[in-house]
């Protein structure tokens, strides 16, 4: 991973889920600068280019994380606490995906302020499409404050 | 002596009434003759100070009067003096004579008023001087001519003259003005004295009246109740005297009869006509029963001794056809109110039949108490042998009476209680409630009824129910012992505490299933569809990237794992749409069902665009009940419906509604493949399915949703069918 400017940042820890979102994106030529990470402990240090990641230019990015809710030791919510708390990091969007439709998720997402949610059906093109707009949308059209 | 009672009384009221009166009528004469002592004082004093008034009116007059001809004097004068006619000077003469005349009679006016007495001197003399310089001008003007007698008219002398005589006169009125004004003053003051007099006479004299009036009012009153009190107790003396069982006689102070009332008549032979004015011994003939020899008279011996006397026994009465009747009687005296002896009373009756009742009477007593100690034993022994305990305290706390049942749970001997105190027995025992309630009892005659614990000496304890109630002796207490049904309540109640535990542990239990349910249906949602995620998804993959190496029936093979994926998705989310059905909360509106059901309608039919269904919605009863929910309900039936008709070429579908037992009844009635009435139990089962998914696709969950949710709404769901000829499901709410 030595790419420097980083657009899309995906935290998932189901690799085949990770396959499928990062393959839909990939049909869309939004995959060239993406970061796949495979839990909430390291999407941390990543963000805040700490740990494994020190020295990494906070300025690169990402422009979006797609970011997983269910996932070992520091789970999607926690994550996006961590974002949305320090100023640095607090503009970049982000948005949930889980298979869950539980209120709890939704309404405690929002509250910690999520910029999008969607949830993973088990039919594949619908989320495919869904992800794939929604990384077009946030990285062309809604350009992270520098 | 009965005389004596209205002239006694008579007298007193009288006396004190006259005596007032007479008291009355010497205020009256002291008071009028105070009043009009100074009524006349007053007006004598009025009539002085008017005197004067008009004696110093009098004098003013009479000064005007000088002060006039003083001016006169010299009006007369300068008339001569201008015109030179005498008739002037004649006139002149006549008003000196009048000036005079006025001074002198001012002078005896004023002769009390030294200090006026000396004005009128001066004015006197300068009366005189003025004259006597009219006179010189006369004389002037007579012998000199007018212009000598002006210019000595007009000289100083003239003018101080005049001058003087004003001033003088000025202050002798003023004076007397004063004088006037003063004596007024006096005047009117004797005037309301005399009138402020008038009034007191006026209101004394009204007080008085009205005095007399009271008293003589309340007088006449008191006599008339007397009298009528007086002749009321006459009567009632006479009458009672009448009425009564045993003959009086009674006699004045000589032993003659005045009074005798019937029953003496009856036992006499006599009448009171008859018997009138005789002596006692006449009519009252006694002798002695066994030697025959008169008794003496008891009234005799009453006028001697003065002292009641009762008669010797066995006396018998001659009556005046001389039959014998046995009598008992008794002789008093009378005093009237001065304590002179005026007359004795005698009162006796025949006991003849006395003594042979006395004899029935002895039998009865014997009788009576024979029968009472029958009681009395029957009373002890059902006392004794009772089930509750009773005993008997006095008013020492002692032990009198205790029965077996009381002994037994005393858990003592009958000889170790009888004769001891409960303080005795149960040291301690006077600082218990039980023992105020007993004092209580045994000194107020409070009743009482309570339950006490009651420890032993040997610590052992038992509960009592006490009823306490004052007998002559003392207390008396009933017992029952209530330990049993005591012990029976703890236990009962230590039961009910146990369950109530039992029934907190049992629903923090149940709340840990619940929550430990909850995070299930959480990770199901998460982790059970993620692995179908990846079957479609990487089956598509296969598709897409090497679809054109595989042949049909491989393809065919994929749209199998594919649909198979997707239909575990729907069962995974039917399934959690179920569980949380359970969890949600009610928000219950008024439901508008034909609205309702035509939005179900329009969506469900824009799913089957190429189907051919005709529905019949009837006018539908307003519901009650959660509106996203009943919308599922019927979203669910509705979809049913449909999909079970499927096989038929025209899809018919009723929609109504109903009221039945304060319920609204609604249902869905279908024409389509119906069901077998044999599996009924299965139809309302989650994951049941009475159709093979092939044939008709679908989880098994909706209708259990439908009955869950219908349960939730305290309503029923229930259908009918027929295989092949369709089917009909029904659900009640509640209104």
């Amino acid at each position: 991973m030595t790419i420097n400017a980083v657009e899309i940042l995906l935290v998932e820890d189901n690799v085949d889920d990770a396959g499928l979102v990062i393959r839909s994106l990939q049909k869309n030529n939004l995959a060239n600068h993406l970061v796949h990470l495979t839990d909430g402990a390291q999407a941390l240090d990543f963000i805040f280019a700490r740990g494994a990641y020190e020295g990494r230019n906070m300025e690169d990015g990402p422009k979006v994380i797609l970011l997983d809710l269910k996932m070992p030791k520091v789970d999607g919510l926690q994550v996006l606490r961590a974002i949305k708390e320090d100023s640095r990091t607090c503009s970049i969007p982000v948005v949930i995906m889980t298979s869950s439709k539980e209120d709890r998720d939704i309404i405690e997402s929002y509250k910690l302020g999520v910029n999008s949610y969607v949830v993973k059906p088990v039919g594949f093109e619908n989320f495919a499409k869904a992800v794939a707009e929604l990384g077009f949308y946030w990285i062309l059209l809604n350009q992270p404050k520098r | 002596m009965s005389e004596q009672y209205p002239n006694n009384n008579g007298k007193k009221i009288s006396l004190s009434f006259e005596r007032k009166l007479f008291f009355i009528f010497l205020l009256i004469i002291t008071v009028l003759t105070i009043v009009c002592f100074f009524i006349q004082k007053t007006n004598k004093l009025q009539k002085d100070t008017e005197s004067l008034v008009y004696h110093t009116k009098e004098v003013l007059h009479q000064s005007e009067k000088i002060n006039m001809f003083f001016k006169d004097i010299e009006n007369q004068n300068r008339g001569y003096i201008i015109t030179g006619w005498e008739s002037f000077n004649e006139a002149f003469v006549i008003v000196i004579k009048n000036e005079r005349e006025h001074l002198s009679a001012l002078k005896i006016l004023t002769a009390d008023n030294p200090f006026q007495q000396k004005r009128l001197a001066r004015l006197d003399s300068l009366i005189e001087e003025k004259i006597a310089f009219a006179q010189s001008l006369i004389l002037l003007r007579r012998e000199k001519g007018f212009d000598a007698a002006l210019k000595r008219m007009n000289s100083k002398e003239g003018v101080k003259l005049a001058t003087e005589f004003t001033h003088i006169i000025r202050a002798l009125q003023e004076d007397e003005e004063l004088l006037l004004q003063e004596r007024k003053r006096a005047n009117e003051e004797s005037g309301r004295r005399a009138s402020f007099l008038i009034k007191i006479l006026q209101a004394s004299l009204f007080l008085i009246i009205i005095s007399v009036f009271i008293i003589v009012f309340t007088t006449l009153r008191l006599r008339y109740k007397t009298n009528l009190e007086l002749s009321e107790s006459r009567e009632w003396f006479s009458k009672t005297l009448s009425a009564i069982g045993d003959g009086v006689i009674a006699t004045n102070e000589h032993g003659v009869i005045t009074f005798m009332n019937p029953v003496a008549e009856s036992l006499t032979g006599w009448t009171i006509s008859e018997a009138k004015e005789k002596p006692l011994e006449h009519v009252f003939d006694i002798v002695n029963e066994h030697t025959r020899n008169p008794v003496e008279n008891p009234v005799k011996q009453v006028l001697r001794d003065k002292k009641i006397v009762d008669l010797v026994n066995h006396t018998l009465l001659l009556r005046k056809d001389r039959s014998e009747v046995h009598i008992d009687d008794s002789a008093a005296p009378v005093f009237n109110s001065k304590g002179d002896l005026s007359g004795v009373v005698l009162v006796f009756r025949d006991v003849e039949k006395q003594r042979v009742s006395k004899k029935q009477m002895e039998g009865e007593i014997v009788r009576r108490t024979e029968e009472a100690l029958k009681a009395e034993k029957r009373f002890r022994s059902t006392l004794d042998n009772m089930m509750e305990g009773a005993q008997i305290l006095d008013k020492d706390y002692r032990y009198v009476y205790v029965n077996d049942a009381l002994v037994k749970m005393a858990q003592n001997k009958r000889e170790d209680l009888i004769g001891f105190t409960i303080m005795e027995k149960y040291p301690g025992i006077e600082q218990s409630e039980l023992f105020k309630t007993i004092t209580k009892c045994m000194n107020y005659g409070v009743q009482a009824h309570l339950e006490n614990e009651f420890t032993f000496p040997n610590g052992s304890k038992g509960y009592f129910e006490l009823s306490l109630h004052r007998v002559p002796e003392g207390v008396f207490i009933l017992s029952i012992d209530i330990s049993e049904r005591k012990r029976v309540e703890h236990a009962l109640k230590q039961l009910t505490e146990d369950l109530e535990k039992k029934v907190l542990e049992r629903t923090a239990q149940l709340q840990a299933v619940n929550s430990e349910l909850e995070s299930f249906s959480y990770s199901v949602s998460h982790d059970l569809r993620a692995p179908l995620r990846a079957i479609d998804g990487y089956t598509k993959i296969l598709w897409e990237d090497y679809g054109h190496t595989i042949d049909d029936e491989g393809k065919r093979i994929m749209k199998v794992i594919t649909s198979n994926a997707k239909q575990m998705g729907q069962l995974i989310d039917d399934l959690l749409s179920f569980s949380r059905i359970g969890k949600q909360e009610l928000i219950k509106v008024t439901l508008e069902m034909n609205s309702l059901v035509k939005g179900v309608l329009d969506d469900q039919l824009s799913k089957n665009p190429d189907r051919k269904i005709n529905v019949n919605v009837l006018p539908l009863e307003k519901g009650y009940g959660d509106h996203n929910m009943i919308k599922l309900v019927m979203t669910n039936l509705i979809s049913n419906a449909i999909k079970y008709s499927s096989k038929k070429e025209n899809t018919e579908i009723e929609i109504g509604s109903y009221t039945e037992n304060d319920q609204n009844v609604y249902y869905v009635k279908d024409h389509g493949t119906g069901f077998d009435m044999n599996y009924y139990d299965k139809l309302f089962g989650v994951f049941q399915r009475l159709h093979n998914p092939r044939e008709f696709e679908g989880t098994g969950v909706g209708l259990a949703l439908v009955q869950r949710i219908i349960f939730k709404h305290n309503g029923k769901v229930w259908a009918k069918g027929k295989e092949n000829e369709g089917a009909t499901f029904y659900f009640s709410l509640p209104k």
